[in-house]
C-alpha cells in the first residue's frame, strides 16, 4: 500500500466490486460524474464484470483509496488509457462516501497517484475530464496543479440540458516544480 | 439507484427472480400482461442472464422501506431516433392502486427525458386495462391508437392500446429548474 498522511492507496481487487456497487448506486455520488454510467442503477453482476475488466486491464492502474485510520475504503482513483509511447494517462477519481467529502482526501489521493505516475511510471502528462457543474472537483484539481486546457462543448445531456465538460492536465515538470516549491 | 417520492428503482438482481416468478405465475397479476402462466425458475434465470448483454434494462421497484413490489423495464432503447418503449408490473397485489406505479413511472420518465435525452417514450396497454391506462394518463401519456387483435390471450384475440408521451409534453408538466 502507498501511504500518505491521512489516506493510502491499495491495488483494486475483484472482491472490491461490492464497494463500487455501493458507490455507483448512490445518486449523490453519480450526480456530478456526467454520464460516465449509462444508467443510474447497476446490478451486482454488472458491477462485478466491470471490476474484473478493470483489474485485468493492462492499460489502466486502479487503486482503492482508504483512510489510514480504520482502513475504511472511501473511493477509487486510477490512471486509465495508459500510453507508454506518449507517456500519458487519464486520471479518474471518485470519493464514493459522501461523509468523507470536503476533507482533502481526494486531493491527497491525487497527489500520491501523480507521484506514482511521474516517479514510478515515468509519465510525462496526466490529463482528465471534469463536468462544468462539478465545482468541488474543479477546485480540487486546480489545487493539485492541473491547468485548464479546453472545453468540450455540449459534452453530454444532464438535467434536461446539454452540458460542457472541461479538459485539464498536468505535465511532469509542472508537478516537479510544485513539489520543489512546496519543499 | 433512482429515488422517487414513494418508490426506489434499483437494478434487478438474481435474488429478485423468485419474486418475479411468483408474480408471473399468478393469473390475477398476469391478467392484462403480455405473458401468461406458467413461468419456470430456469426460464427466468436464462432471461436474466441474457439481460447482461442486451440493450434493455430492468429495474426492480421497491418501496422506500425496501420491499420489492414490482419491476419496470426499458424494453428497447433507440438512441438515433431518441425513443424507447417501457413496461411495468406491480406484482404485490396489496400494493395496487396506491400510486406506486405512477411514482415509479415518473422517476423513469424523468431519467429518460432529462438524462438520456429521449424524444418519445411509448408503451402498450391492454385495451381492457382501464386501471393501467388511467395511471399512464396521469403520468402524461396519451392514447395514440389501437392495435386491433394484436395478441392472442386466454383463447381470444385482444386489442392493445398504444400510448406515448413526447418530450415537450413532459417538459410542460415538469419545467426545468434554474
Amino acid at each position: 500500500m502507498l501511504k500518505g498522511e491521512n489516506v493510502g492507496l491499495r491495488p483494486l481487487e475483484t472482491e472490491d466490486a461490492w464497494l463500487l456497487y455501493r458507490w455507483f448506486n448512490d445518486q449523490r455520488v453519480l450526480e456530478d460524474l456526467g454520464a460516465e454510467h449509462l444508467y443510474f442503477a447497476i446490478s451486482m453482476e454488472e458491477e462485478r464484470r466491470i471490476v474484473e475488466h478493470m483489474v485485468n486491464d493492462q492499460d489502466a492502474l486502479w487503486f482503492i483509496v482508504q483512510r489510514l485510520k480504520g482502513e475504511e475504503a472511501i473511493g477509487i482513483v486510477g490512471l486509465a488509457n495508459l500510453e507508454a509511447r506518449t507517456a500519458s494517462a487519464e486520471l479518474r477519481i471518485v470519493i464514493g462516501e459522501p461523509g468523507q467529502w470536503g476533507k482533502g482526501h481526494g486531493a491527497e489521493a491525487i497527489q500520491m497517484l501523480l507521484d506514482h505516475a511521474f516517479n514510478v511510471k515515468n509519465l510525462h502528462r496526466v490529463y482528465l475530464r471534469v463536468v462544468e457543474y462539478n465545482q468541488r472537483a474543479i477546485s480540487c484539481y486546480k489545487k493539485c496543479g492541473f491547468m485548464l486546457e479546453g472545453r468540450t462543448r455540449h459534452d453530454h445531456f444532464h438535467k434536461g440540458r446539454w452540458r460542457d465538460a472541461l479538459r485539464m492536465s498536468i505535465l511532469e515538470d509542472e508537478f516537479r516544480g510544485r513539489k520543489d516549491a512546496s519543499g | 439507484m433512482l429515488q422517487g417520492k414513494l418508490t426506489r428503482l434499483r437494478a434487478s438482481e438474481r435474488g429478485d427472480l423468485p419474486s418475479f416468478v411468483k408474480w408471473f405465475n399468478d393469473p390475477e397479476v398476469t391478467h392484462f400482461l403480455l405473458r401468461s402462466p406458467p413461468m419456470g425458475m430456469e426460464e427466468e434465470e436464462r432471461w436474466f442472464s441474457s439481460l447482461l448483454t442486451s440493450e434493455g434494462k430492468v429495474f426492480s421497484i421497491e418501496t422506500l422501506e425496501g420491499k420489492l413490489i414490482g419491476n419496470l423495464g426499458i424494453i428497447h432503447i433507440d438512441h438515433t431516433n431518441r425513443k424507447a418503449d417501457i413496461g411495468i408490473v406491480i406484482g404485490e397485489k396489496d400494493h395496487w392502486s396506491k400510486g406506486y406505479g405512477t411514482d415509479a413511472l415518473i422517476v423513469i420518465l424523468s431519467y429518460m427525458f432529462d438524462e438520456l435525452n429521449m424524444e418519445r417514450i411509448w408503451l402498450y396497454a391492454d385495451g381492457d386495462n382501464e386501471r393501467a391506462q388511467k395511471c399512464y394518463r396521469k403520468c402524461g401519456f396519451r392514447k395514440e391508437g389501437v392495435f386491433r387483435h394484436n395478441r392472442f390471450k386466454d383463447g381470444r384475440f385482444i386489442d392493445d392500446v398504444v400510448m406515448s408521451i413526447l418530450r415537450n409534453e413532459w417538459r410542460k408538466m415538469h419545467p426545468l429548474q434554474d
